[in-house]
């Protein structure tokens, strides 16, 4: 490898290790979106690491680093997701099938004891790939613009699934008000 | 951190995460590209078996017409290699990043889809004309044709080989619907979008 090819490389490793410090949390909670299994999730974590280091050596500011590192760690995620769906049992569905978080049946709900980290969790098990996505988006605290320049959904989809999104998150609120 | 208490608590399910070590994450991107490289190897360990079988036939068969066949079906056979390269090589993913999630995806389908939907022209047609000259060689050779000329058994195993690429081109053509309907799926949502 000539001066030139250490140079990129270098740089490419720098840029990686930036962008996986800056990231690497949002990595971790993508990956608990898109696989439940700790050992599988793993592996799912190590392969969107993996593309995302390879990708440092072709990123050239076509959109932001946020941006980027979004859209090929859920790629990874939504490849992980199609190829484990045949061992998956439950059938999965759009935001507009979804109620309520779950729990109103679970006696830990009720004791308090399972966290609003598990029930989101738990309803973006059940979400199909845009609605989860859009999901797991929306929790990092982007923006419908910026949900949209990750994903290339449409302005209406975006709104669509926020508005459904934030009636469905803020349930659990209205209930307790309802209560008190 | 937001004030919205839901996507503060989500945030806080993992806070801290370093970036793994750089030797672990080479080796993972290794392993994409081995599996891609294991993959294209099966594919031509299995090519250069056709041609090896079909270019043995095309110096030992008895009639010309069988050993034209024989070099047609191992051209075939390159052709056909090359095609499946080009058409149904995977989309590495670390080019996922320079476009949106269902751009990208979008691309992959519309591809897998365009290979399913040809099938007919890149993958069976090119063997027709060498398995048509080898069926006509052997149908007129006296030492592999029934006594008095193509009987029920010649007309058989001609009617086999035909229904089993019948079989292969509707199958491809499912997969292809299959594959359109998830673009469909990507339009309606992507719809309006630059």
């Amino acid at each position: 490898m000539g001066m030139n090819g250490t140079t990129a490389k270098s740089r490419q490793d720098a840029r990686y290790l930036a962008a996986a410090r800056a990231h690497g949390a949002m990595i971790e909670r993508l990956a608990r979106g898109y696989e439940a299994d700790a050992e599988l999730r793993r592996d799912l974590v190590q392969d969107i690491h993996a593309a995302l280091w390879r990708s440092f050596a072709i990123f050239e500011e076509q959109c932001s680093e946020k941006s980027w590192v979004h859209r090929i760690a859920h790629n990874v995620g939504v490849s992980h997701m199609m190829t484990g769906r045949r061992r998956r049992k439950m059938p999965l569905v759009g935001l507009e099938q979804i109620e309520e978080l779950p729990g109103g049946d679970d006696p830990e709900h009720n004791t308090g004891t399972r966290s609003l980290s598990d029930k989101l969790l738990a309803t973006i098990h059940r979400l199909a790939p845009a609605d989860r996505q859009v999901m797991l988006l929306y929790l990092e605290d982007l923006t419908a613009a910026e949900i949209g320049e990750v994903t290339g959904l449409s302005a209406a989809a975006v709104a669509v699934r926020i508005h459904r999104l934030k009636a469905l998150l803020a349930e659990p609120y209205r209930a307790e008000e309802k209560r008190a | 951190m937001n004030s919205d208490p839901v996507k503060q608590a989500w945030q806080a399910s993992v806070e801290i995460a370093g970036a793994p070590p750089l030797e672990e994450v080479r080796a993972g991107a290794d392993r994409f590209y081995r599996t891609v490289r294991r993959r294209n190897l099966v594919e031509y360990v299995a090519c250069v078996i056709v041609v090896a079988i079909f270019t043995y036939y095309a110096f030992t068969m008895p009639h010309p017409l069988q050993r034209i066949g024989a070099v047609l079906i191992v051209l075939a056979t390159f052709y056909v290699a090359w095609q499946l390269h080009r058409r149904a090589s995977v989309e590495a993913p670390e080019k996922a990043g320079a476009v949106p999630i269902y751009a990208f995806l979008r691309g992959q389908l519309v591809r897998q889809r365009d290979a399913l939907r040809g099938i007919l022209w890149w993958y069976i047609l090119p063997f027709v004309p060498g398995f048509a000259l080898m069926t006509a060689g052997n149908w007129l050779d006296p030492a592999t044709v029934s006594p008095g000329g193509p009987g029920l058994r010649e007309w058989l195993s001609l009617a086999a080989m035909l229904a089993i690429l019948a079989v292969i081109w509707w199958l491809n053509q499912v997969g292809a619907r299959r594959l359109q309907r998830h673009i469909d799926e990507i339009d309606a949502l992507t719809e309006g979008r630059e």
